[in-house]
């Protein structure tokens, strides 16, 4: 029989929903009295391709930022292009290597600016190439995205609008989460702000920074741990990789300057004792024919002391760009 | 498209208004065939063409087949479809592996090679609808299925998008006869459908995604080695999570096609309550372990032989379904000890059925834990990596890893091992008839408003919200 009505689906349906619509309406009530609301601008792949394509038109003596978080959040871009007078590009990517990234512009016949690239110790184990690697390959079928896979282009479509009416959709919130912040009656702050320039900003006063702190260095000892593991021949090809990339850059007039942006003094010692500077990014100079600028190196780079350990707060952001931005200049400056 | 994306959503709320509004028959085919390309060229246009060429070609050796009495021309058109779809499988998913392992066995010789690494692209279901069209041909050729379906039937049948992408690899002569009449709308059949699509996106979204694979993630991304707790608990949610998402998944098919007056046959039955090795493989994939028991290990011979080649066709049918998974040793690997484990049984003639409950207890445990050993070297990236897994897991010394994950991990284990032991005969579709409407609808709100809570967004930024 078609259509009994003993199974009683349509009650189980407007059942359903009913739990449905009134949970999501709930829920994103709760998000939003506790602080939650969408981002203006969401640091997706869409957007990075769009800067690297950017960098292709960059003017020699124009900056490209290549690394991670820390010269995502330790940059201020409005102040590097005015100290330098030159425009600036921030192709960073949030928790990947800037090796994938750095052979990208390498191979890149088009880009004749200079590149400022942000390298961390493990980097050069090779850890966390797979993320840069996938906006590397996200850029490539960037144009051919919309129609090699269409589902991909119209998934985001939808997001977007899906995203205005379920702002906590948009930032993946779990239940937990939002648990522990109505428990604990706090707000949720939205500490990182990012821009249409790829620029970020940390504010951390909301943190408990003590339990950050230790947070971040319990993650990043067990990081450099890990990457001690890692052969050595392994870090010498990573190295042979990186000149080839610097050689290829300055063929077309531009130049490489990698720099270490400062963590805390605790994580300097344990970086020390898991990746000792000799082994590791002390070789860069030598091996790459690149200049190192190494924050503990300068004291007008060292008195900063990043918030969490790892990621300066906004509050230092625009007056540490402006003394690596000096020191970028003295640099460029001695090259020449 | 996703199954669990808003496209996907769009997409079938249109199909299926659509469907049900028109009243021709002819006419509801030719939307849901239409629909099934649209869906298959979400994923890249370009492949399409080879969707399009394994139709055509088996659609037009099994028209040939039907029109020759001549064994020998039966045959050369029979291995022409077995060439083309085989072919092009081996192609796309085995090349470079190949040309890895011929570089490894002339360096054996002392030759150096280094083969080229060619760029090939996977289409998305190659593997799930190339044995669904050999099924045809193979059937027309054994006599199984004795007439043609029209090239549009047969087009739908091949690209039918429920399970295009992920199976279930459903027979021909399971799916065609349900072209031949058109489905009476039916408010249960559709209730059903949408049942188990919804049951479907809680154990792929919440289940698999959200509870258990970080911590499968996390335990076999560890470098170093890791402990015993972790090991095994990082195992079983792997075993929960390769479960939870082609379950879920497969789910999600039989409630779309229920949705459209379609049926596809379960594909998972309750494998965990196994309680012997054959058990488990009447339980987990069935329709592909189906498909190579009745399209390799009979033909073979299956167990009509001598007790040496019904252990040789046993071994063979699982390596080449480990193959089947991936191009990897690895895969190879975990076919090879379902295979001995699967002859051990034959050879020791363990029945469940004449066992003693306690004994029977004692070896379903047993079954339990050799196929989480065997999953270890299915999830592992090499030998290495697996073997110190499984040292882990018999004791060894390690760093334990916690994601803080690991409460909802094991709430999710537990639950599911016990769900399938207790309802191992159970279907999903009799559990959710026997529940009256509220409960029904209870649970049915609560798993889509928890599949909500567990989609979408990027958590990265929320590490620091514990602070």
């Amino acid at each position: 029989m078609n259509d009994t009505k003993g199974n009683g689906w349509k009650q189980t349906g407007w059942i359903a929903i009913a739990v449905l619509l009134l949970g999501i309406a709930g829920w994103e009530y709760v998000f939003a009295a506790l602080g939650g609301s969408r981002q203006p601008v969401v640091d997706d792949a869409d957007l990075w391709s769009e800067w690297r394509e950017r960098a292709t038109k960059a003017a020699p003596g124009d900056l490209i930022l290549v690394g991670a978080s820390r010269i995502q959040l330790g940059t201020d871009l409005g102040t590097l292009e005015r100290v330098t007078g030159q425009r600036v590009f921030q192709l960073a990517i949030d928790g990947a290597s800037f090796l994938p990234v750095l052979g990208d512009l390498a191979m890149d016949a088009r880009v004749r600016a200079n590149v400022i690239v942000s390298v961390r110790a493990p980097d050069l184990t090779g850890k966390g190439v797979e993320r840069g690697q996938q906006m590397i390959d996200y850029y490539r079928h960037w144009t051919a995205a919309r129609f090699a896979s269409p589902s991909q282009y119209t998934e985001r479509m939808l997001k977007d609008v899906a995203y205005d009416f379920l702002p906590s959709r948009e930032q993946g919130v779990r239940p937990e989460t939002l648990y522990a912040f109505w428990r604990d009656d706090r707000r949720i702050s939205d500490y990182l702000t990012t821009y249409a320039t790829r620029e970020r900003e940390g504010d951390y006063s909301n943190f408990d920074i003590a339990a950050l702190r230790e947070f971040r260095y319990r993650r990043s000892v067990k990081w450099f741990r890990d990457a001690a593991q890692t052969p050595a021949d392994i870090i010498d090809r990573n190295l042979r990789y990186m000149r080839a990339a610097v050689e290829a850059i300055r063929q077309r007039g531009g130049d490489v300057i990698f720099v270490r942006f400062p963590i805390s003094e605790e994580l300097l010692a344990a970086s020390e004792r898991h990746l000792p500077h000799e082994r590791y990014l002390g070789r860069i100079t030598p091996e790459t024919g690149a200049t190192l600028i190494s924050f503990e190196d300068y004291p007008s780079l060292r008195r900063f002391d990043p918030a969490d350990g790892s990621h300066l707060d906004v509050t230092d952001q625009a007056a540490f760009t402006a003394e690596l931005a000096k020191i970028i200049l003295e640099t460029r400056e001695r090259a020449r | 498209m996703q199954f669990d994306s808003l496209t996907f959503l769009v997409f079938f709320a249109i199909v299926l208004f659509a469907f049900w509004s028109l009243h021709d028959w002819s006419a509801r085919k030719n939307l849901l065939l239409a629909a099934s390309y649209v869906f298959y060229a979400a994923w890249n246009p370009l492949y399409v063409g080879l969707i399009l060429l394994s139709t055509l070609v088996d659609w037009c050796v099994a028209g040939r087949m039907l029109l020759t009495r001549s064994v020998l021309q039966r045959r050369l058109l029979l291995l022409a479809s077995l060439v083309v779809n085989l072919g092009l499988l081996a192609y796309f998913k085995y090349t470079n592996f190949l040309l890895d392992v011929s570089g490894d066995l002339l360096a054996a010789f002392g030759v150096t090679y280094q083969p080229p690494a060619y760029d090939i692209v996977l289409p998305v279901g190659i593997s799930f609808y190339t044995f669904q069209t050999l099924s045809y041909t193979i059937d027309i050729y054994r006599g199984k299925l004795d007439r043609h379906w029209s090239l549009r039937d047969f087009a739908l049948f091949v690209s039918f998008f429920p399970q295009l992408v992920a199976g279930p690899i459903v027979r021909a002569a399971h799916f065609l006869p349900q072209t031949e009449r058109p489905p009476v709308f039916s408010r249960d059949a559709l209730g059903m459908g949408l049942a188990l699509v919804a049951c479907g996106l809680f154990m792929k979204v919440v289940l698999a995604d959200a509870f258990v694979a970080p911590v499968a993630d996390a335990v076999f991304a560890e470098s170093t080695r890791v402990g015993f707790f972790s090991a095994w608990i990082g195992t079983l949610s792997f075993g929960a999570q390769i479960f939870f998402d082609f379950a879920g998944y497969s789910t999600i098919a039989i409630g779309t096609a229920a949705c459209l007056g379609f049926n596809i046959p379960d594909n998972f039955q309750k494998p965990y309550g196994a309680q012997g090795f054959s058990d488990f493989w009447s339980r987990w994939h069935i329709s592909l372990s189906t498909w190579f028991r009745d399209y390799l290990y009979i033909p073979l011979g299956g167990n009509r032989g001598t007790t040496w080649t019904t252990y040789r066709n046993l071994m063979l049918t699982m390596l080449v379904a480990g193959f089947w998974h991936g191009a990897s040793w690895m895969f190879l690997i975990w076919g090879f000890v379902h295979g001995a484990m699967l002859m051990l049984e034959r050879a020791a003639g363990l029945h469940a059925v004449v066992m003693p409950p306690v004994a029977r207890a004692i070896y379903a445990f047993f079954v339990l834990v050799m196929v989480h050993v065997a999953w270890v070297f299915f999830r592992s990236s090499d030998m290495a990596g697996a073997l110190e897994m499984l040292d882990a897991m018999t004791g060894a010394a390690g760093d334990s890893v916690y994601t803080g994950r690991e409460p909802f991990a094991l709430l999710v284990i537990v639950g599911m091992l016990a769900y399938h032991s207790v309802f191992r005969h159970a279907r999903l579709q009799d559990t959710l008839l026997a529940m009256r409407p509220l409960p029904r609808g209870l649970l049915l709100g609560a798993m889509l408003l928890l599949v909500f809570l567990y989609s979408g967004g990027d958590e990265r930024s929320f590490i620091y919200f514990q602070f």
